[in-house]
């Protein structure tokens, strides 16, 4: 891998000719507009295919359905593609999400619900009522169907035990505690140890052992609640070390953490070193925009300073995902810059947006991703690279 | 002994529905409205007969965000992780000269705590408003005097109001270091506080267990203590709270959405009813109830009035 390699993070916008025909809602023009509009953009070759599955509007089969995800999920593909990244996949176009996704495809666990993730922004959140189970890994035939259209590295990744647990209510293994009782807080926290390393050893890594089996050879596992509990890191690095457990070292494996309290992974952190070979933070959403190379300018990725002293990749989230802002390629060099300089190699610095882009529309995201390859590019010359 | 529900209560499921319909374009403001209104009557009818009722602050994006609507300049800022949860708040930046400007508070009450006039200024409700810990830690700009200061400019016609208890939401106690000073302004807020009015005061930690650092919750000069019985055990707390002060005690887990049976809440109950005088005693969530589903929290709070 090239230093300054780039990656898309997680999710992408679903575009309406995909979101549509699930929810039994008819297309009109506007959304065969997109997929015309953005099948040109992004040198779609099976364009004319799409359109004419589309032109029925309303109605679409089981089958048909199935070929609309495969389209919009070529179509995820080709846009990081043109956009420029290195690693590739199609930012959830299989998915719902990150979280409902999956837990709707093991046992034991229940919805409840929805609850506020931020401002009007709601996920449906599930209780455990039985021991976790996994019919079938849930992520391999996606892995398998973006691998046979992709052009470039395909990445995969799998939302973490940690992050499932903590997103979830327990009402199975935690069901019996009463308020106030004797030992209360201690008996929580073993019933939640249970819970996250069941989830880990018969959930995430069967799942990578699965993806890794079909041939998948960048692995991401998602923790962006791997810092939510103060006390639990300890936990979290236990979890981690079970998922990946003995495909360490056969695959490339990167954890992504955002919007969290970065200060408490170190130095635990460092114990995943040879299980874990990137970690990727969120930095653009607490930096300035100004350009520069200053540590007053560059004060998103003070955290760089924990992490120059291990043996990780660097993850560097140079985008804010939660604005329409585009990233002049001009900030995005500084920070990337400003991460070279502070990590000492090049070759430990790999350039992505914060998070998932699925927020922002596909012209916005387009044009941040876009921007950030070309970010790269002007670090990487300046850095004579 | 009786319920009482401090801040944002979770939106039912129509809500949230309506909520996306409308950012999506697919209804009106005043379509909007009305969903939320028919919230807030729910809200009031899972309360009925209880002697403080919480408006639900449904409209609240957060417990930081209304305060950017009364402070001339302050900016909503980024998204940053509330405490140990899933949920986010947005950082406030504020600016040098930040000051609540007085002629928007009545319209900001109106709006933020009395639910755009369904409920009365007369009728006993419970506010809740931030602590200065937490404020200072989801804004820049001001330093925590200065914080404290906008608090209670802001808080002062709430407490005016009568039949009211005011609860200072503060889920930083074990979790933050203060300083000295910290502490003293810490105080010195709540007696300024106290000092508007005779609204009871009550200081609501949540995920807080004692040990860290409960001689300085305990001694500062509010009227109640709001504690997580999922962190502490009954014991402890009953042996720290002073005498006097009332207790609100977080018996219903926000954590899990299995509902305590009205068997098991009767025993908290009658062993709080061995420790303290029964209007010293208040039950509540042991954190933010918007942290669960609308539909497990009203399951919650009728089973727990079952167990009265």
């Amino acid at each position: 891998m090239r230093p300054l390699f780039t990656h898309e993070i997680g999710s992408m916008a679903k575009p309406p000719w995909r979101v549509k025909p699930f929810r039994g809602k008819p297309l009109d023009d506007n959304d065969l507009e997109h997929a015309r509009e953005w099948g040109g953009r992004l040198g779609v070759e099976e364009q004319d295919e799409l359109l004419e599955l589309l032109a029925k509007r309303d109605g679409f089969t089981a089958e048909e359905k199935d070929r609309i995800v495969r389209f919009s999920s070529l179509f995820g593909v080709r846009l990081q593609e043109r956009a420029g990244l290195d690693l590739v996949w199609d930012g959830e176009q299989h998915r719902v999400e990150m979280y409902e996704y999956p837990v709707r495809r093991m046992g034991g666990f229940a919805f409840r619900g929805h609850v506020r993730s931020f401002d009007d922004k709601y996920y449906r959140k599930a209780s455990c009522v039985a021991r976790p189970s996994l019919e079938a890994p849930y992520h391999t035939e996606e892995y398998r169907t973006i691998a046979s259209f992709a052009r470039r590295e395909v990445k995969i990744p799998v939302t973490g035990a940690y992050t499932l647990v903590d997103w979830s209510f327990d009402e199975h293994y935690g069901g019996g505690v009463a308020p106030g009782a004797r030992d209360v807080g201690q008996t929580r926290k073993e019933a939640r140890a249970r819970f996250l390393y069941d989830v880990a050893g018969d959930i995430v890594h069967p799942n990578l052992c699965s993806l890794h089996e079909a041939g998948a050879r960048f692995l991401q596992i998602d923790e962006p609640a791997a810092t939510t509990k103060r006390d639990e890191i300890p936990e979290f690095i236990e979890a981690t070390r079970l998922s990946v457990g003995d495909l360490a070292g056969k695959a490339f494996f990167t954890v992504h953490i955002c919007f969290s309290n970065y200060d408490l992974l170190f130095p635990r952190l460092t114990e995943l070193e040879g299980v874990l070979d990137e970690v990727h933070l969120e930095y653009a959403n607490r930096d300035s925009r100004e350009p520069g190379v200053s540590k007053d300018k560059r004060i998103g990725y003070g955290i760089l300073d924990f992490l120059k002293g291990t043996a990780f990749v660097v993850g560097l989230g140079v985008l804010d995902v939660h604005t329409d802002f585009i990233e002049p390629p001009e900030l995005i060099r500084d920070r990337i810059l400003f991460a070279c300089e502070v990590v000492g190699d090049p070759g430990r610095v790999f350039v992505a947006p914060d998070c998932g882009l699925r927020t922002r529309t596909w012209e916005v995201a387009f044009a941040k991703l876009s921007n950030m390859v070309a970010g790269r590019d002007l670090a990487a010359e300046r850095l004579g690279l | 002994m009786e319920v009482l529900l401090p801040g944002i209560m979770p939106r039912s499921e129509g809500l949230v529905r309506a909520t996306r319909d409308f950012e999506r374009g697919r209804i009106l403001r005043r379509e909007l409205e009305e969903v939320r209104r028919a919230d807030a009557e729910g809200l009031r009818r899972l309360q009925d007969g209880l002697p403080y009722v919480s408006p639900g602050l449904l409209a609240w994006g957060d417990l930081l965000r209304p305060f950017a609507e009364i402070i001339p300049g302050c900016a909503v800022g980024g998204l940053a992780r509330f405490f140990e949860t899933n949920t986010f708040w947005r950082t406030l930046d504020l600016p040098p000269d930040a000051a609540v400007e007085g002629s928007r508070l009545d319209d900001w009450v109106r709006r933020y705590f009395l639910a755009d006039g369904l409920f009365k200024k007369e009728e006993g409700l419970v506010f809740t408003l931030p602590f200065p810990f937490v404020f200072r830690d989801y804004s820049r700009g001001l330093g925590l005097q200065r914080i404290a200061e906008i608090l209670a400019d802001a808080a002062e016609p709430l407490v005016k109001l009568p039949n009211k208890v005011l609860c200072l939401f503060e889920p930083g106690f074990g979790y933050r270091n203060f300083s000295g000073e910290d502490r003293r302004v810490g105080a010195g807020f709540i007696e300024r506080l106290k000092a508007m009015s005779p609204t009871p005061i009550y200081l609501v930690s949540a995920f807080f267990p004692l040990g860290g650092d409960g001689e300085y919750f305990f001694s500062l000069p509010a009227d109640g203590f709001g504690v997580d019985l999922y962190a502490n055990t009954l014991d402890d707390v009953l042996g720290s709270l002073p005498e006097g002060k009332a207790l609100l005690a977080g018996v219903l887990s926000t954590g899990s959405t299995l509902v305590e049976s009205p068997d098991v809440l009767r025993g908290v109950r009658s062993r709080l009813r061995g420790g303290l005088p029964e209007d010293k005693i208040h039950l509540t969530p042991n954190g933010p109830a918007e942290l669960l589903p609308r539909a497990v929290l009203e399951a919650k709070v009728a089973n727990l009035r079952e167990s009265l």
